[in-house]
């Protein structure tokens, strides 16, 4: 055991839920497919929308619980579709990760990321509260549907005793949450941490971005000249995080090496981020700084990439004021135009997917037609891109309020 | 920016306050002098509450925010963003900070919360149920995010360091030090603004209420949080913000700034017992945690001479929270215990507030451990010492 390995921050099991389904298996396939999981919207009726699609989770993972069925466990705890995203997500990196409720997991902690955690059911619960729907609105619909349900569900899975924190900072607090469990481990409060986030699509998001006209009426076409917004996505993503000597001791195998994260705010507008993409820029260089990477070291970018043409063009101005000239060459991919945006889950998919690029060693493509843009000239990764290379993967994160967030991975051994 | 020594302790120079007894430290000390919460009554119109419920909550909006916030700026923001935004300039205005050194110095902003902006949230919803998508505000849904104040606070001051909004119910504001702390010790800002923020609309307070969470209606009309009262029935919904200027203490003495209090050690935890509704009853495994973390800051139960609980009338929280106590500090005595809540009402921010006030206090403790046990699971501590 080297004294490096104290300090070092590991990846050792991912999970996923998408509108591919459920199952990072699922999701890669989906993402290599090139084919959108976008659909016309089920889970309302979208018809008074300015807008009817969206990534929703397939079914039955994604359809909601009928609000009158049983709980959903033997002790009066109801969860709600936020949750069980959560639930299931956390099931599968725990598996890969070959972790088992016992005195590892009892010990650990739990960093999760939610914007709206269950809004769909407080949707629900006011309108019968108001009696603007029929029936009853019980109260074993509230406690669940805080921004802390899916984090908290998750740690009572797991039987959690360390930290357990939820971060709500929109479209960054997923990669939020997992950076936090970076700094708790890299501290020494903890060994081993589950972070992660997950969103449900519920019609106060997606009328929400519409009243911004955010929203794309085709599936979002990120970096694209005549990409016109985002699509809205659903799902969780979460990711086993331990110290390298931690793992080393269970004996598992590493997926990737968690580099270094950082975090900045552009102080600019609630909405809209700083042109120049100078917070981003801030964010990504204080993360290769801490992590002793250069900038010609990166392999490739997983950009927040939603399609609006505010960001697509932030986010290149961030590119090219880190990564200068290279910044063309440097294949860039977002994963929004195949599963639509996750929220608050946005920055923990991302991060699964990015450990799963470097496993893999292959970059997903950016699904949609159309040029690039030629004020945001990225190479987008258009067709799956393989390289025996692939060491470092960068994911970036841009958020309401100016926040954003960078988290660098190197491949794990082989 | 470099990385701070492991030894640099984290200070307290600045505290900004917006409570229902009023805005600054001079209105929070007199409040805790006191010793009597101020209330108000719950606007009555929207007919969410039961017959007979508990109507009054330590409500913030009367507060005259003009000094820190112009009349036109404040229509662009929801309440806890402008709770927030005050108490943040208050904050920086007491640790002699410009807003230069604070756009320098990549300050951090960590809010926690544990409603959010539910105003806005509930207003948006009503439209798109009532009205239709197409009527949702654009307004109200920026400012619907949980991020929103912390947003309004980075926009406000300059503030280009981390923004976080923490989301853990009653923890929310004690985690939010320890996140923002972290953000200074680790030498990504020079300066965190940590605290919290929360509005009580009476949607959030009829439901507590449905719940039996509120302290009941006494009948002399007033309802009185009792903590630790072996009749406590409940507690006193509150709102507001508090904002704390956190830095290494090199950087205090280095810039001449006043020390309120040092932070010594904060301790996160989580008690799986818990549903997500109420406190649980794993109150060995929280103390096992508060011990180790003491420790991991060469501190032990008897170092501490005071607490400034959390405890808030509310039934479980108050018998789990004096269950930790008395494991904490067995065999011996638990020291003097405040119990803030039962004037500022239960919101974390007036909690925080209340400690700083109370160990900054001329006469206070030396040391004193500060507790957030929250409904859900969630616990944090925090050990603050006079400097």
């Amino acid at each position: 055991m080297t004294d490096s390995m104290r300090d070092r921050v590991v990846v050792t099991g991912i999970g996923s839920v998408t509108g591919y389904g459920a199952g990072t298996d699922a999701l890669w396939r989906g993402l290599l497919s090139g084919r959108p999981a976008i659909r016309p919207i089920a889970r309302f009726d979208p018809s008074s929308h300015r807008t009817q699609l969206a990534a929703e989770v397939p079914p039955p993972l994604g359809k909601p619980l009928d609000p009158r069925s049983a709980p959903s466990s033997g002790r009066r705890e109801r969860w709600t579709l936020c949750d069980r995203f959560a639930l299931a997500a956390a099931k599968e990196a725990c598996a890969q990760a070959r972790l088992e409720i016992g005195p590892a997991t009892r010990a650990a902690g739990v960093f999760f990321g939610s914007s709206t955690g269950g809004m769909l059911e407080s949707e629900w619960f006011y309108a019968r509260l108001t009696g603007l729907s029929g029936g009853r609105a019980p109260l074993s619909w509230v406690p669940a549907q805080q921004y802390n349900g899916p984090g908290d569900a998750v740690a009572r899975l797991l039987q959690a005793q360390g930290p357990v924190e939820t971060l709500s900072s929109a479209c960054t607090s997923g990669a939020l949450s997992v950076l936090e469990a970076y700094d708790a481990l890299r501290s020494g409060e903890l060994d081993l941490a589950l972070a992660g986030g997950s969103d449900s699509l519920c019609q106060l998001t997606h009328a929400g971005f519409n009243s911004l006209r955010a929203v794309d009426h085709d599936p979002s076409r990120p970096f694209r000249e005549d990409r016109a917004g985002l699509t809205l996505g659903e799902g969780a993503g979460v990711l086993v995080l331990e110290t390298a000597q931690h793992a080393a001791r269970r004996g598992v195998p590493v997926l990737a090496e968690l580099l270094a994260g950082a975090s900045t705010c552009d102080a600019h507008h609630m909405t809209a981020p700083a042109p120049d993409g100078g917070g981003a820029a801030r964010a990504i260089s204080q993360t290769l700084s801490e992590a002793a990477v250069e900038a010609g070291e990166v392999d490739f970018v997983s950009a927040h990439g939603t399609g609006t043409p505010l960001n697509d063009a932030a986010e290149w101005q961030a590119l090219a004021s880190v990564f200068g000239e290279r910044a063309g060459d440097l294949p860039v991919t977002s994963i929004k135009g195949s599963i639509g945006h996750l929220l608050g889950a946005a920055g923990s998919i991302e991060a699964v997917a990015t450990v799963r690029c470097l496993r893999e060693g292959k970059v997903h493509p950016t699904p949609g037609e159309g040029l690039v843009d030629p004020e945001a000239p990225v190479r987008l990764v258009r067709q799956p891109l393989e390289s025996r290379d692939l060491a470092v993967g960068l994911s970036i994160n841009l958020a309401f309020g100016g926040s954003n967030a960078a988290l660098l991975f190197r491949k794990g051994p082989a | 920016m470099s990385r701070a020594s492991a030894s640099d302790a984290i200070v307290v120079t600045g505290l900004g306050s917006v409570l229902s007894a009023g805005a600054g430290r001079q209105a929070l000390s007199e409040a805790l002098q006191r010793g009597e919460p101020t209330v108000q009554p719950i606007e009555p119109v929207t007919g969410f509450h039961l017959p007979g419920a508990s109507r009054l909550a330590a409500l913030a909006n009367h507060v005259d925010l003009t000094p820190w916030l112009s009349r036109r700026a404040a229509r662009r923001m929801s309440q806890p963003s402008r709770y927030a935004v005050a108490a943040g300039r208050m904050a920086i205005e007491a640790a002699t900070l410009t807003p230069e050194e604070i756009a320098q110095g990549d300050t951090a902003v960590v809010l926690g919360t544990a409603f959010g902006t539910a105003r806005f949230a509930e207003a948006l919803i009503d439209d798109i149920l009532r009205r239709g998508p197409e009527s949702a505000s654009p307004f109200h849904f920026s400012e619907s995010v949980a991020n929103a104040p912390s947003a309004q606070v980075a926009i406000a001051l300059g503030a280009r360091g981390a923004n976080v909004a923490v989301t853990q119910r009653e923890a929310s504001a004690l985690l939010a030090v320890a996140a923002g702390a972290r953000e200074v010790r680790l030498g990504r800002s020079r300066w965190a603004l940590a605290g919290a923020t929360d509005e009580i609309n009476p949607l959030v307070h009829a439901v507590l209420g449905r719940f039996g969470a509120l302290a009941d209606p006494a009948p002399n009309g007033r309802e009185t949080a009792r903590p630790f009262a072996p009749d406590r029935s409940g507690f006193l919904a509150a709102e507001g913000s508090a904002i704390l200027v956190l830095e290494t203490e090199n950087s205090a003495l280095e810039r001449g700034a006043e020390k309120l209090v040092r932070l010594r050690c904060a301790v996160r935890a989580f008690d799986p017992t818990a549903p997500p509704h109420d406190w649980g009853f794993g109150h060995a495994e929280l103390v096992g945690r508060l011990r180790r973390g003491l420790e991991r800051a060469n501190l032990q139960p008897f170092d501490i001479d005071h607490v400034v609980s959390g405890a808030s009338g509310a039934r479980r929280g108050d018998q789990l929270e004096r269950e930790i106590l008395d494991a904490l500090f067995a065999p011996r005595q638990v020291p003097d215990i405040s119990t803030p809540k039962s004037i500022v009402g239960e919101f974390g921010g007036g909690a925080l507030a209340a400690a700083v006030e109370t160990v900054a206090a001329t006469g206070g403790p030396r040391r004193a451990l500060v507790s957030a046990l929250a409904a859900g699971g969630a616990a944090a501590w925090l050990v603050l010492e006079r400097p």
